[in-house]
């Protein structure tokens, strides 16, 4: 790995931390709490960093500045992939971003989510069940010899798609207000963390790019290279993995400067979900081939079929659980 | 002075989230109630949920690194 490469994919991790850590950043939140208590303020961050990074990955890749890779659309893969990822992000109490940023502040029942993730990678990937990821992945959907896109699938310019979306979310967004600014912890406002979020996925492009790996900011690929080192020592290391690791210390850096710094652990029971359901969320990921940063940040910005397929299938996997684990115990209780 | 407390240090989400809903909503109308918890995200979603339900936040009591005590009075029926 060059110095280049190192310092970069440090620097877009380093930052990604950061502002994972002040903005609270957690799509398991965002998915989960609009059904579950009807607030929609961490959705709305997802929202604003989904079309910022869109926006911008649109223009860039348009004006020939950046190549792009789309995600393939193996439909099967995405869609059981995805549901298990949703299921398993809410047992491990995080989505794959949100358990990196809370190792770094300290919080045990993420460590052992992020190990469970780890290994769940793995086990797909090349472990007992990477016949089923085959077998899953095995039908992939081209469009006129291309991966498919929402603009070919539709047949039009993908500049009228990739600016159409942000310029209607973010109309959305702007009509809904900006809310109420001062958060209890003294963290970042949803607006603040989710245009932030946005800039950086398109710096991680940017950064990326330029060292020969032509995709933005994702979690699962660069997850599994450690975990392979770990296991059976062999080094694929680039980019990414350095960024996951700039990732963690930042988020310790922004606890750390803002007191946030504690080792806090859950009861036995709790801390078995998180290890249990990272197992799970690494398993569909792996055979998704990306989680709700790989997919639902990125995969979404070249707007990759696949990508989409697969962030309405975590959505749906996070409600189901949601529901099974919280909304209806709470129903049965206020009867 | 409070009528009852909860302990949610530890707690991953969004488990602050729906213990706190849990007591809250089987407090007498009017009474306090002292949430403990150490997690930031939990500290916004739990005040933004009491506010939006419409029971009042009483304070916020800082008590050291990423640890607070959020005391929440139920809302009259």
């Amino acid at each position: 790995m060059g110095g280049f490469e190192l310092t970069s994919g440090l620097a877009v991790g380093l930052a990604f931390g950061y502002a994972l850590q002040r903005g609270r950043f957690c799509v398991n939140t965002g998915f989960r709490d609009i059904l579950m208590v009807k607030d929609s303020t961490m959705f709305r961050a997802w929202a604003l960093a989904v079309i910022v990074q869109m926006a911008g990955v649109t223009i860039l890749s348009g004006l020939d500045l950046m190549p792009i890779t789309v995600p393939p659309f193996w439909w099967a893969a995405n869609i059981s992939g995805g549901l298990m990822f949703g299921v398993g992000m809410v047992l491990a109490g995080g989505c794959s971003s949100g358990t990196c940023y809370r190792v770094g502040e300290g919080m045990a029942g993420s460590l052992l989510a992020l190990v469970g993730f780890g290994l769940g990678i793995l086990l797909a990937d090349r472990g007992a069940l990477q016949p089923l990821q085959d077998v899953l992945r095995s039908n992939v959907i081209f469009v006129g010899g291309e991966q498919a896109t929402l603009a070919n699938v539709i047949g039009i310019n993908p500049l009228w798609v990739g600016l159409g979306i942000p310029v209607a979310v973010g109309f959305w967004l702007w009509r809904g207000g900006a809310g109420n600014r001062q958060y209890a912890s003294g963290g970042w406002a949803w607006h603040i963390s989710g245009f932030t979020l946005g800039a950086i996925g398109i710096a991680a492009w940017l950064s990326s790019s330029s060292v020969g790996r032509e995709f933005g900011l994702s979690m699962t690929g660069p997850i599994r290279t450690w975990f392979v080192l770990a296991l059976s020592g062999e080094n694929y290391l680039d980019w990414g993995s350095v960024m996951i690791a700039g990732l963690i210390v930042g988020s310790f850096v922004a606890a750390w400067a803002h007191k946030e710094l504690r080792w806090r652990a859950p009861r036995g029971s709790r801390m078995l979900q998180a290890g249990g359901g990272g197992i799970i969320m690494g398993v569909g990921a792996q055979i998704a081939g990306g989680c709700n940063i790989g997919h639902s940040m990125t995969g979404m910005s070249v707007l990759s079929l696949g990508s989409v397929v697969t962030t309405f299938s975590i959505l749906l996997g996070a409600w189901l659980m949601a529901y099974i684990l919280f909304i209806r115990p709470m129903a049965a209780q206020s009867v | 002075m409070v009528d009852t407390q909860l302990d949610m240090r530890g707690e991953i989400c969004p488990y602050p989230l729906v213990e706190s809903k849990k007591a809250v909503e089987e407090l007498d109308p009017g009474t306090t109630i002292e949430v403990l918890i150490d997690y930031p995200l939990a500290l916004d979603n739990v005040t933004r949920w009491a506010q939006s339900a419409g029971h009042e936040v009483v304070e916020t009591r800082d008590l050291g690194p990423s640890e607070w005590a959020l005391v929440l009075r139920s809302k009259k029926k």
